[in-house]
């Protein structure tokens, strides 16, 4: 390559233009690299299992109009399958959060349209057939009840797909059914009626069947169909059904809980470090900090025991399974503490002398006049404490039992992921909600989270 | 408070008494932080520390170690004697393969006295001449005193546990080796230097082969292969991510348009919960055909491979590969057991994380590392550029070594964290995997929370902590000769 004998040659700027556009290419390709799981996520959330397995890189675009009818499979004019409700008893056993499918098929010499119900690794499940509670369960193929339903057997749920004819016309749009739904869209408003009416007499026990059909057009909530609709039925069953709704509760309360604790805790904490004298500060400031190195693997088994009351020094501590537990371990990480004193050590004394002088304490110094002057520490601290706590897992396995009303939404997905199948597409409807109140927060306050980060980063 | 404020006598009145008022003010400030970090952060050091020396299931069957401690010395109730779950050092000797309890202690015991003399020696090169001669000797007498505690102590001298100590001092002469090198002139610093690295190569082959084999044979296989593991994982993060993050850190800072963008794009791996991001990549990172990683290296021409579901060393997967290409038939060769796991390298598994793990951390260390060339006076490289530098030399010279704080802080902060980490690890580790992507704090979690053995889960957690330490502790020294502080 010749070297360029005048600076400003026209073979000069179009290098200068070509590395500098290589550059770019290589910053593009980063941010795709970075990005592209994002989006795979989101589009993946919003497909229905076949399409998700099948590994398409966005969902088709004709959507049904019919919630939750999205046959997956057809063959030869059959449909083959449906994804039922995840929550279907058998017997007494709960089977939440597992798959179950429908298989659908017109045989071929009566011409009669069948089902039978299998599991997600494709064997059949025995149920008792439709409308007979009482007679023997059958795993083998039943005929479809020409006037269809749901009956809860109590034994477990029996259930046929309504008239052929339905079927017949559910096979020219496509997608699979989640029985539960199926009524919604196949069966008349009567039909719906007597099927909750059914459903509400009988008791459960345990975890409550979501027995809320309120995104049927039949009862007109219009909302919960617009949400199912449009923004698609994988998040309305993670939400519901997967439970997300009380997870991200718990996780809202949990984060709240935690950071109102830590402020209050840090800043007090920090402020005594920083700007009062007192015997013995070096030296607990030394042992405070030596937490710090600590690794989470070494307290957690005596952490769980003090939590579970087997702690000989604090035997009252009983906070297993409760919201104590998973937030007040979390209240003083010596980190924040660290931050905000160094902050607080650099408010200036002449403050502290002039506000002495008006009369004011240490408790009203720093409530009038140190915490206005640190926003941006306190933010970094409120970021932080909030990404740790959405994100903790290890501790709120150790400190809930399995199928805690206190999950927060880290362990929710944790379960949902280990107990469902490989059912990708509500995986990532299960991931985009548990990061969704993260990302919003982040592309709202991206300067105080990046440089927040940065500038403590390096300093801590 | 108030009230208190304007009393003119009383326990807070004078100079004295405000110091006094002062301090009690600070230490109710104190109260609640101080509570909670010792229940939560202090105290379970100690309590750990006394629970590794159980045989803890779920909660002791027999006497715990205090009881029994003041019964066999005759206090307390002789009934502790009789049942009892203290172990002692049992745990980590078990764990660390050691022959027995005695081999342990003696090991512990003379690394101290050899820290001991080692001090003493430093001291003796400071001091006057005449207290020299004096700590040289009690530098000796203390080396002596170790080799006969370590001869005394029962199990160790027919156990052959004192090999260690051939393989400590040929490392130690290494390092005094490479110490005097650099005192010497080029010929001999040369040669010096040469037998220094022959002696370290040698006392690591030696470590290995024999020591360590010994302790693998002896020990808990299942907490080795994690350690290992975990040496894997750190190993195939932390490098890959700095210089990528370094190399994107650097274009950016060219005065790139739109920067803040790219910056907050990049940013937003190690922004999102990493629970959920793991998720995602589980099922990128999916076995089928159709799964998206198995889509890209289709393009790429190669087989779809089983990713998070491979338990198979990739070094051997690259083999069947490479076989499968030429059409060759090259076997893995049959080895003994630590040398296996390390040479299979990272289950593809394995890999799979560490992938995951760069995705999150380069936006992270690029931020960082932003941040750092901000810092970068720019005078210098114009002065520089006066000089006639080129862009490489700018980059090598002044970028790199300015830098090298924010490449030490990162290293560290990678290192631990990888040491450390457990949340995407568990969301993402698939049964078939088995334990190739068990890193020591998921086997830890899993020791105490399926198997129950609290004891010996604190115990590796212990081994694991002083391991950080140590860690932390070596790049401190590195990195007070490396780096350079402006």
């Amino acid at each position: 390559m010749a070297e360029p004998t005048q600076p400003n040659s026209v073979w000069h700027r179009l290098r200068g233009g070509i590395s500098r556009s290589l550059l770019y290419l290589v910053l593009l390709l980063g941010a795709a690299i970075m990005v592209l799981p994002f989006l795979w996520m989101l589009s993946t959330s919003v497909m229905t299992i076949g399409e998700a397995n099948g590994g398409r890189l966005l969902p088709r675009v004709a959507r049904l109009t019919c919630p939750y009818v999205n046959l997956t499979k057809t063959v030869e004019g059959t449909v083959t399958s449906f994804v039922v409700a995840p929550e279907i008893r058998e017997g007494e056993q709960e089977l939440h959060t597992d798959s179950y499918y429908v298989e659908v098929r017109q045989e071929e010499q009566s011409g009669q349209w069948q089902f039978r119900l299998v599991n997600n690794k494709s064997k059949p499940v025995p149920i008792a057939p439709a409308g007979q509670p009482d007679a023997p369960l059958t795993d083998g193929w039943q005929a479809i009840n020409p006037t269809g339903g749901l009956v809860d057997t109590g034994r477990g749920l029996a259930f046929t797909l309504g008239p052929a004819g339905a079927y017949k016309a559910a096979t020219r749009r496509t997608g699979a059914a989640r029985t539960e739904y199926v009524n919604c869209c196949e069966y008349s408003s009567a039909v719906m009626e007597k099927h909750l009416a059914d459903r509400a007499e009988r008791k459960y026990t345990g975890r409550e069947i979501p027995t809320d059909l309120s995104n049927c057009r039949t009862t007109g909530h219009q909302l919960g169909y617009f949400f199912e609709e449009f923004i698609g039925g994988n998040y309305y069953q993670a939400w519901k059904t997967a439970n997300f709704r009380e997870y991200m509760w718990n996780s809202v309360r949990l984060t709240v809980i935690t950071l109102v604790g830590m402020l209050i805790i840090s800043t007090l904490a920090a402020y005594a470090f920083a700007r009062m004298t007192f015997p013995g500060r070096h030296l607990l400031f030394a042992l405070l900090l030596s937490t710090m190195m600590i690794p989470e693997t070494v307290t957690m088994i005596p952490n769980f025991l003090t939590v579970t009351g087997n702690n000989p020094f604090l035997p009252f501590i009983n906070w297993y399974d409760n919201w104590p537990a998973l937030t007040i371990p979390f209240m003083a990480g010596f980190f924040n503490i660290f931050l905000l004193r160094q902050f607080f050590a650099q408010i200036p004394d002449e403050l502290w002398d002039a506000a002495r002088i008006d009369g004011a304490g240490h408790l009203r110094f720093l409530i009038q006049v140190v915490l206005p002057l640190s926003k941006a520490p306190i933010m970094t601290v409120i970021i932080f404490g909030f990404i740790g706590s959405w994100n903790a897992l290890l501790w709120p396995l150790i400190a809930t039992k399995a199928g805690s009303s206190w999950w927060p939404i880290s362990v929710g997905l944790q379960n949902f992921v280990s107990e469902a199948g490989p059912e990708t597409h509500l995986w990532m409807a299960a991931a985009s909600i548990s990061m969704l109140p993260v990302l919003f927060l982040y592309f709202l306050a991206q300067k105080q989270f990046i440089e927040g980060i940065a500038t403590s980063g390096l300093k801590g | 408070m108030q009230n208190v404020e304007n009393a003119a006598q009383g326990p807070f009145a004078g100079k004295k008494g405000r110091a006094r008022k002062e301090a009690l003010t600070a230490y109710l400030f104190l109260l609640p932080a101080i509570l909670v970090i010792f229940v939560f952060g202090l105290w379970p050091v100690v309590h750990a520390l006394y629970v590794s020396l159980h045989k803890w299931n779920i909660r002791p069957q027999g006497s715990e170690c205090f009881p029994y401690w003041l019964a066999s010395v005759g206090l307390g109730s002789p009934q502790a004697l009789e049942k009892t779950d203290c172990l002692g050092i049992s745990n980590y000797v078990g764990l660390l393969g050691f022959e027995n309890v005695g081999a342990l202690a003696g090991m512990i015991a003379a690394i101290i006295l050899a820290a001991i003399a080692y001090s003493l020696w430093k001291r003796a090169r400071a001091a006057e001449d005449r207290n020299r001669g004096f700590l040289i000797g009690a530098g000796l007498v203390a080396v002596v005193a170790a080799f006969f505690l370590i001869r005394a102590i029962p199990g160790l001298a027919e156990s052959g546990e004192w090999t260690y100590l051939v393989s400590l001092g040929l490392f130690l002469l290494a390092w005094l080796l490479w110490k005097g090198a650099a005192r010497t002139d080029s010929i001999l610093n040369l040669v010096l230097r040469l037998v220094s690295v022959s002696a370290t190569i040698s006392a690591a082959m030696f470590f290995f082969f024999v020591d360590f084999q010994r302790m693998w044979n002896l020990g808990d296989q299942d907490f080795f292969k994690s350690l290992i593991f975990t040496v894997f994982y750190s190993m195939g993060t932390v490098p890959i991510q700095l210089s990528v993050s370094l190399a994107l850190a650097y274009i950016l800072f060219q005065g790139i348009r739109g920067r803040e963008a790219f910056r907050l794009l990049y940013f937003m791996p190690y922004i999102a919960p990493s629970v959920a991001t793991a998720v995602v990549f589980r099922r990128i990172f999916s076995l089928r055909d159709t799964g998206l990683m198995n889509k890209l290296i289709g393009l790429l021409g190669l087989p779809p491979l089983k990713w998070l579901h491979e338990a198979k060393g990739v070094n051997l997967i690259i083999l069947d590969l490479l076989n499968q290409a030429f059409g060759t038939n090259i076997t893995w060769p049959a080895l003994s057991d630590p040398l296996n796991v390390i040479l299979s390298g990272p289950s593809l598994a394995l890999v799979s994380i560490i992938i995951y793990n760069w995705w999150v951390f380069i936006g992270y260390d690029t931020v960082i590392y932003l941040a750092g060339l901000g810092s970068i006076p720019h005078e210098l490289y114009e002065a520089a550029e006066i000089d006639g530098a080129g862009r490489w030399s700018l980059f090598r010279r002044i970028t790199i070594p300015l830098l090298s704080p924010t490449t030490f802080f990162l290293t560290i902060i990678a290192t631990i964290g990888t040491f450390k980490a457990f949340n995407h690890i568990w969301m993402m580790k698939e049964l078939a995997a088995r334990e190739t992507v068990d890193t020591a704090s998921i086997l830890i979690f899993q020791t105490f929370r399926a198997d129950g053995q609290f004891g010996e889960a604190t115990a590796m957690a212990f081994i694991l902590f002083g391991i950080i330490l140590l860690l932390s502790q070596i790049q401190n020294r590195v990195g007070e000769k490396m780096v350079f502080y402006g």
